[in-house]
């Protein structure tokens, strides 16, 4: 649990990794998005009609609209097991072009943290006029080690993610199909137990299958996530005979990773057994490919 | 081998997704995808035809395949070496070998056009990788002016070179693309400015930034951290590239 309070629920949000054998950057730019058109205007109103927008997140927008906010970003660095460790404001005044990018553990080194695997939840002062309230633009993680470079793109949202109270969630699966093994790369996911809620209190236990086709798997558990915090797991790792059970096919295998109760972000990584390479990207739920929900 | 107009034509509610193909002699491209609609119909069959076609840097289609996989299974494509050739674009879709309405209907409403998630992993043959999800679905155009910013950080020195990789998914007559980049500093003042080389319909082309500013390496010491403005009509959204002085390489969308 994190301290009450330590963002505002109209704030949007994302939150990524920190890896403590790299140097950690975040930049920002903010795309053409940010300034407003017409249609910014009705939005508000069309959500807060179609009771999809509470009063206040509609009355906030209005204001930021005419009075033409800024944007402005700060970072909460969070331990892997979920615990504050620190946060620092990185940008404010920010209008369409502006951008800022930081050294996370330049940040870290100022405030007397070590480098360490972490978590950086990345929060703006408002969005844009659309349902979550999303950012202009997404927020780029650039992982630079000795010898590899590595990172994502990710946007910032006001979205309700396993709320501390109310229903919960119905679950997490995550696809990965990038498992190879047998070669120079050491495939793995990371898995964080994220929520729109600084009081979110529930540790997660996602269970994870090996497949080499449909009907032959190995399972695993992947290991406990507390709350607001995250775990990475090599395949290898979680399945000590993966070499063994994917030999038949050449070492290529797909995970599935399930979590009932609870929604999981989820990143794929491909480290090199020799550290010259890192590459990583969030996975992209699947159905929403093919399922309207909106 | 399927042409693209025939797979657009034939499964017009189906969106064609690209990604950057990085081909010989920088690279190689291999499609990781999972047959999610599983996921959707757990008690069912549902086996999908996976179509991948591969694009050259001018847009020549080079090639391309169906595969079938089979309810809940996974594939990882390598494209041969005639449609490795050079870098350009590839682009799949997963089209249902089972009665999609059927399954669906009174459960669940179908989007107007179904997408195809997957993943590439890119390998530059040296050990060094990147991966990313699909991104730009094959567009008709043309696009009118569109703007993009994104920020190139040098690391202290560690990231040796930066570009974009420029892809054009748009097709249709008159769909050049034709993209101008300006570097500028956090205070907004302009460094530099340049028009690149078009990039024809489906073609795909990376463009190193040392080689179109020559004072790129000066600028990150005087300035810092760079914003980069890249504009122009038909203009798909560009991936960033940096190389780490160790060779590794990171590829990644903007938004």
């Amino acid at each position: 649990m994190l301290p009450k309070g330590l963002w505002q629920q109209h704030e949007p949000r994302a939150v990524v990794p920190l890896f403590g054998d790299a140097e950690n950057f975040v930049d920002f730019a903010v795309q053409p998005s940010f300034a407003a058109r017409p249609r910014n205007f009705i939005e508000p109103l069309y959500h807060l009609y179609q009771k999809k927008k509470r009063f206040g997140s509609a009355a906030r927008d209005y204001a930021n609209l005419v009075l033409r906010r800024p944007i402005a970003f700060r970072a909460i660095m969070v331990t892997r097991d979920g615990r504050y460790l620190a946060q620092w404001p990185l940008a404010q005044g920010l209008r369409v072009g502006d951008f800022f990018s930081v050294n996370v553990n330049e940040l870290m080194a100022k405030s007397g943290v070590e480098p360490c695997d972490a978590l950086l939840v990345l929060v703006a002062s408002r969005g844009r006029t659309d349902l979550w309230n999303s950012s202009p633009g997404s927020a780029n993680v650039r992982y630079v080690g000795q010898h590899y470079v590595a990172g994502y793109r990710t946007g910032l949202f006001v979205r309700t993610l396993n709320p501390a109270q109310g229903s919960r969630h119905f679950g997490f699966t995550g696809l990965n199909p990038q498992i190879r093994l047998g070669g120079r790369e050491v495939p793995g996911v990371l898995l964080i137990n994220h929520s729109s809620d600084p009081e979110y209190d529930r540790t997660v236990s996602p269970v994870s299958r090996l497949h080499r086709n449909r009907n032959e798997f190995l399972e695993a558990p992947f290991g406990s996530i507390p709350p607001h915090g995250a775990l990475e797991r090599s395949v290898a790792d979680l399945f000590p005979g993966a070499a063994e059970f994917l030999a038949p096919t050449g070492g290529h295998g797909y995970l599935v990773t399930r979590n009932k109760g609870a929604s999981l972000a989820s990143l794929h990584l491909i480290r090199s057994r020799d550290g010259r390479s890192m590459a990583l990207d969030h996975s992209r739920p699947a159905h929403t490919n093919v399922v309207a929900y909106f | 081998m399927t042409s693209l107009e025939t797979l657009l034509h034939e499964y017009s509610n189906f969106s064609l997704p690209t990604q950057l193909r990085l081909g010989a002699p920088f690279g190689m491209t291999t499609l990781c995808f999972q047959n999610f609609y599983s996921e959707l119909f757990p008690e069912r069959d549902t086996p999908v035809d996976f179509h991948v076609v591969c694009f050259s840097g001018e847009g020549e289609q080079l090639g391309g395949t169906v595969l079938r996989v089979e309810t809940g299974e996974a594939v990882q494509y390598t494209p041969d070496a005639a449609s490795q050739r050079g870098t350009g674009l590839i682009a799949a879709a997963a089209i249902p070998a089972f009665d999609l309405a059927g399954y669906s209907a009174g459960k669940l409403k179908i989007r107007s056009e179904i997408g195809t998630g997957f993943y590439v992993i890119w390998d530059d043959g040296s050990g060094h990788l990147d991966t990313m999800h699909e991104w730009m679905a094959v567009t008709r155009g043309p696009l009118p002016p569109a703007r993009h910013y994104f920020v190139f950080d040098s690391a202290r020195s560690r990231l040796e070179r930066f570009g974009l990789a420029l892809v054009n998914p748009i097709i249709g007559s008159g769909c050049e693309s034709q993209a101008t980049v300006s570097i500028f500093n956090s205070a907004r003042r302009p460094l530099g400015s340049a028009t690149l080389e078009p990039v024809s319909s489906m073609g795909a082309r990376l463009v190193f930034f040392d080689a179109v500013f020559p004072e790129l390496g000066s600028w990150f010491a005087t300035h810092g951290p760079l914003g980069v403005e890249v504009s122009g009509a038909n203009l798909a959204e560009p991936l960033t590239i940096e190389i780490h002085r160790s060779g590794d390489v990171h590829i990644h969308h903007i938004n």
